[in-house]
C-alpha cells in the first residue's frame, strides 16, 4: 500500500515529537494521579501517532493491547496506594507506621548533603551522555535521507516473517526465560516471608 | 523533515527518562521514566530502520515482540507491587525488602 501526501506527514512529525516530550515531562511533574494518567495516556497516544508517521501503522494497533493492559494495572496500583497508604494503615491501631515515617522524613530534610548529591549525580550523568552523543554522533546522522516512497507492511507479511525467520523466536524464548527466572525467584522470596 | 530532529528528540526523551529514574524516589515516577526510555529506544530503532531499509518487516516484528515482552515484565513488576502495597512506603522505594534482593539465606536456606 502506497501513501501519497508525504509533505503533510513530515510536517506533522515536528508537532507530534514536541507533544511527546511535553506530555512526558508533564506526567512526571504532575502530582494528582488522575491528571498524571491522562498525560501518560496522551504520551502513549502521540507515540502511536509517531509510529504512523514513521510508516509503521500496524505497530500502533497491536501495541495498544499490552499498553492498555499495563495502564489498567498501573492505575489500579496508584489507586490502591492512595487507599492503603501508610497514614491509613496507622489508623488500624497496632503499629504506628505514620509517626515513624514522618519523623524519618523530617530528619531527612536537614540532611542537605544527601539532597544535593541526589540532584547533582543525575545531572552530571545526563550531561555526560549529552557530551558523548555530540562527540561520537555529530556528523553521522546528517548523511542519511528518508526514502521518498512509503510502503506499509501488511499483517500477513509479519506472520510470514515470524514463521520463516527463526531468530525472532529464539530471541523471544531467551528473553521470556530470563523474565521467568526473575519472576519465579521473587515469588519464592515472597512465599518464604509468609 | 530533517531526520536529525527525530534522533535529537528521542535522545532528549531518553535523557528525561534517565534523569527521572535517577532523581525521583517514588515507584510511579520511576516506572513512567522507564516508559520514556522505552519509547525513545523504539523511536530511534524505527527511525533507523526507516532510513536504512525503507519499511522492513524484520523491524516491525522485532519491535512488536520485544516491546510486548518488556511490557509483560513491567506488568509483572506492577502486579507484584500491587499485591504487596501495604508493605511499601509511598514516597520511597526500598530495594532491601522485595524485588531485586537476594540474601544468602534465600539461596542456602536457614
Amino acid at each position: 500500500m502506497d501513501i501519497g501526501n508525504l509533505m503533510v506527514i513530515k510536517n506533522l512529525q515536528y508537532v507530534i515529537l514536541g507533544a511527546i516530550i511535553l506530555f512526558s515531562i508533564l506526567s512526571l511533574i504532575v502530582i494528582k494521579p488522575l491528571k498524571k494518567f491522562i498525560f501518560i495516556f496522551l504520551f502513549y497516544l502521540f507515540s502511536g501517532f509517531l509510529y504512523i508517521t514513521l510508516e509503521f501503522m500496524e505497530l500502533t494497533f497491536i501495541l495498544s493491547v499490552p499498553i492498555l493492559l499495563f495502564m489498567s494495572i498501573f492505575y489500579l496500583f496508584e489507586l490502591k496506594k492512595d487507599i492503603f497508604s501508610i497514614k491509613n494503615i496507622s489508623e488500624d491501631g497496632d503499629i504506628d507506621y505514620a509517626s515513624a515515617y514522618f519523623t524519618d522524613k523530617e530528619s531527612g530534610k536537614s540532611d542537605t548533603k544527601k539532597t544535593v548529591l541526589n540532584l547533582v549525580a543525575p545531572v552530571l550523568f545526563s550531561a555526560l551522555i549529552i557530551v558523548l552523543y555530540f562527540i561520537f554522533n555529530g556528523g553521522y546522522i546528517k548523511s542519511f535521507k528518508i526514502t521518498d516512497k512509503i510502503t506499509i507492511v501488511a499483517f500477513s507479511d509479519i506472520a510470514k516473517e515470524v514463521f520463516s525467520n527463526y531468530m525472532i523466536l529464539v530471541i523471544m524464548l531467551i528473553i521470556s526465560l530470563f523474565v521467568l527466572v526473575i519472576w519465579s525467584t521473587t515469588i519464592i522470596n515472597n512465599r518464604r516471608k509468609r | 523533515m530533517n531526520i536529525t530532529f527525530i534522533f535529537l528528540a528521542s535522545s532528549l526523551l531518553f535523557l528525561i527518562g534517565v534523569f527521572g529514574s535517577l532523581f525521583f524516589g517514588s515507584v510511579t515516577k520511576i516506572i513512567i521514566s522507564l516508559q520514556c526510555i522505552l519509547t525513545a529506544a523504539v523511536i530511534n530503532f524505527l527511525g533507523f530502520a526507516q532510513i536504512l531499509y525503507g519499511t522492513s518487516v524484520w523491524a516491525v516484528t522485532f519491535v512488536l515482540i520485544s516491546v510486548i515482552l518488556i511490557f509483560l515484565f513491567q506488568f509483572m513488576i506492577v502486579f507484584y507491587l500491587n499485591s504487596n502495597t501495604y508493605q511499601y512506603q509511598s514516597d520511597g522505594f526500598d530495594f532491601s525488602s522485595g524485588l531485586y534482593y537476594f540474601g544468602i539465606k534465600d539461596w542456602l536456606g536457614e
